[in-house]
């Protein structure tokens, strides 16, 4: 017995998704806990002792709201078009966190923004170069030459000989 | 009373040129944090953390408390303004504040929630300065037993009295306390939950889960959003505030009453969200205007502001004395603390005076400091909002991807802020609370550590949770919360029985 409503985007799966994906966590944290003492250990209660209590505990809960999920009443879990602006904002996020730990954070940085300003915000070529250019900028002063924080390097900057 | 001789001491190690400069970056910073989109409270303090590994603890606190009341100001203007609470604690100044503003009376509105802000933030401080000593004097008497018991408290007490779902509050907690055994076992050394996996060691950050669950999370939730922001352009004159100060006091039972209730959810671990519903709840049931609630009532301004700022002063008292943060915010402070080298407790009282008095009296200066910068501000930072979210949002990413590598220097942690995100993303959606999660991953080792110690003491067993009145009384309160929706919803269920028969 499926509603219409309850298709990728339905208020329920969702719910039910997040219940069943809690339950799965605890899951794990007791595989997890099961590979350590979970009795009583020369120093106490072993290491394995509060994490099997605390994933089967997450096991319960989550296991009861999952069952509450199956007498609640079907919504929408997001409007028309919203995941898809999510899912814009959160991709070219994604591919920025990624390149950071090999590229260095400035590249990837400008790129990002000018690649957000420019396609996704529309904005014009002035507005998206000085956020690309001068938030990395913006960004070296406060933390390498003021706060002296060092971020993440790549291999511009090591051509560059900045360090 | 030991306290004043303390903090005149705290006051001649806040009132330094160098901590002035810091409360009022601080508060300016915090400001911004508190308007822009996707950047609260506990996520600027998290962001804000890293750079202040360098600075003494005293100089550390200062800024990031500063930043804190800064952010609370900064909630509320876009609450009033644009009817966008920046902070999850300013929704219910929404309710009153921005019909007021649409009325033209924005000016006015702005005026009395900062007034009213700095009003219950100085009587959280007293409060604090009256009642520290006593506190720390009482949790001296603490062992671990108790502290397991203060701990079992706040989390029960989230999912009785937190307002969400109890059983999402308790799955958030429960996902919090295991991701926070991962990493290395403090007692054994072993490695748990790591999966062989040398990034897992460490163990996850609570600084990068903030960044991602408040920060990225927050700003994925306003991308879903298509509402169009259209705000009232305000500029405060110095003669509306001037004639908003003299009519305050008119005020004066809503504003005692939300302090009183504000303090109390402050030091219990209610936190500054719950006391500010709990504070607008209570004024429009009793007010004689309570019918014009949510028309534009100034009462309905006075009270949740009011409420807010108590609670989050008196919020960081249980965090130094006991360990237990009463925020989202305290609880990232918390976190803070620890990393610099400092044991939140009550011998933090006799080790550090000048750390926990020069915070105390900080929190008078900058809290003063915050109102007077909000007033002046306002129009600058208003303007900010104005800015289109298609780009202030990549760049408010942007700053979130470089506060999780700042962390540790570590692209894994960059990609765990983003999983963070999308976690807070769904539990945003889902109305799961994202503040026993960030709480429980402070506390988690701190609990488990108090419970292994109690178990040790006691040879197993677990009426030691009962052994004396003290521990006795926590641990029964602690249940009875947790007990509390099922409690509730019996004795509705009863009195529904008993009148129907009557009908």
């Amino acid at each position: 017995m499926s509603r219409p409503d309850d298709r990728l985007g339905g208020r329920r799966a969702a719910e039910l998704g997040m219940a069943l994906g809690a339950a799965g966590f605890g899951g794990v944290v007791v595989l997890g806990a099961l590979q350590h003492d979970t009795g009583w250990g020369p120093t106490g209660p072993g290491a394995g002792y509060f994490p099997l209590r605390i994933g089967l505990l997450l096991i319960g809960v989550a296991a009861i709201l999952a069952l509450l999920q199956l007498r609640a009443a079907a919504g929408r879990f997001a409007e028309p078009g919203a995941l898809r602006r999510v899912a814009r904002l959160l991709a070219p996020t994604l591919v920025f966190g990624i390149a950071i730990a090999p590229l260095g954070t400035y590249v990837p940085m400008a790129l990002f923004l000018l690649w957000m300003a420019r396609v996704e915000a529309r904005a014009g070529w002035p507005v998206a170069l000085a956020l690309a250019l001068g938030t990395p900028a913006a960004f070296f002063l406060l933390f390498e030459t003021w706060l002296g924080v060092p971020l993440a390097k790549g291999p511009l900057e090591e051509a560059l000989g900045i360090y | 009373m030991e306290g004043l001789p303390a903090l005149l001491h705290g006051f001649e190690v806040a009132l330094t040129a160098y901590h002035l400069g810091l409360m009022v970056a601080g508060v300016l910073i915090g400001i911004l944090v508190g308007v822009l989109p996707g950047l609260g409270a506990p996520n600027g303090v998290a962001l804000l953390m890293p750079l202040t590994f360098f600075m003494p603890p005293v100089s550390a606190i200062i800024l990031l408390s500063s930043m804190y009341w800064g952010a609370l100001l900064g909630g509320s203007t876009t609450s009033i303004l644009f009817n966008i609470p920046g902070e999850p604690s300013s929704v219910a100044t929404t309710f009153d504040g921005h019909p007021m503003a649409k009325q033209g009376r924005a000016a006015e509105a702005l005026s009395l929630a900062f007034l009213c802000s700095g009003f219950g933030a100085l009587a959280g401080v007293i409060t604090i300065t009256i009642v520290a000593d006593d506190i720390a004097e009482f949790a001296l008497r603490f062992s671990p037993a108790e502290y397991f018991a203060v701990y079992l408290l706040a989390f029960c007490a989230f999912i009785g009295m937190g307002g969400a779902n109890p059983l999402k509050t308790a799955v958030s907690l429960l996902v919090g306390l295991s991701l926070a055994t991962i990493g290395m076992d403090t007692v054994s050394g072993e490695m748990r939950l790591t999966f062989g996996q040398d990034e897992l060691v460490r163990g996850i950050s609570f600084l990068v889960a903030v960044i991602g669950l408040f920060g990225i999370g927050e700003l994925l939730a306003t991308a879903d959003e298509t509402e169009k922001v259209e705000g009232i352009r305000a500029r405060v004159r110095l003669a509306a505030v001037l004639k908003t100060l003299v009519e305050l006091p008119r005020y004066w039972v809503a504003l005692l009453r939300s302090a009183a209730i504000g303090i109390w959810m402050g030091l219990t671990p209610g936190g500054p969200t719950a006391a500010s519903f709990m504070s607008y709840g209570i004024a429009r049931r009793f007010s004689k205007r309570g019918d014009n609630f949510g028309r534009g009532e100034p009462e309905g301004v006075v009270s949740p502001e009011t409420s807010d700022h108590a609670a989050g002063v008196s919020a960081l008292l249980p965090m130094l004395a006991l360990g237990v943060p009463g925020s989202a915010t305290a609880a990232v402070m918390l976190g803070g603390l620890m990393i610099w080298g400092l044991q939140p407790g009550p011998m933090l009282f006799q080790d550090r005076p000048d750390f926990v008095w020069g915070l105390i009296a900080s929190m008078y200066v900058a809290n003063l400091v915050a109102v007077v910068l909000v007033l002046a501000t306002v129009p600058i930072f208003a303007s900010v909002m104005r800015a289109p979210f298609g780009l202030l949002a990549p760049l408010i990413m942007a700053i979130c991807l470089t506060g999780a590598w700042m962390v540790s220097g570590s692209g894994f942690d960059v990609l765990l802020a983003i999983g963070f995100g999308v976690l807070g993303y769904l539990m945003k959606k889902l109305d799961y609370p994202i503040a026993p999660m960030v709480l429980a991953m402070v506390l988690g080792d701190k609990a488990e550590d108090a419970f292994r110690q109690s178990m040790l003491i006691s040879q197993g067993n677990l009426t030691v949770f009962w052994s004396n009145w003290l521990v006795g009384s926590i641990t029964t309160l602690a249940l009875l919360l947790l007990a509390w929706p099922v409690l509730a919803w019996l004795l509705r269920g009863g009195v529904q029985l008993s009148r129907r028969p009557a009908a």
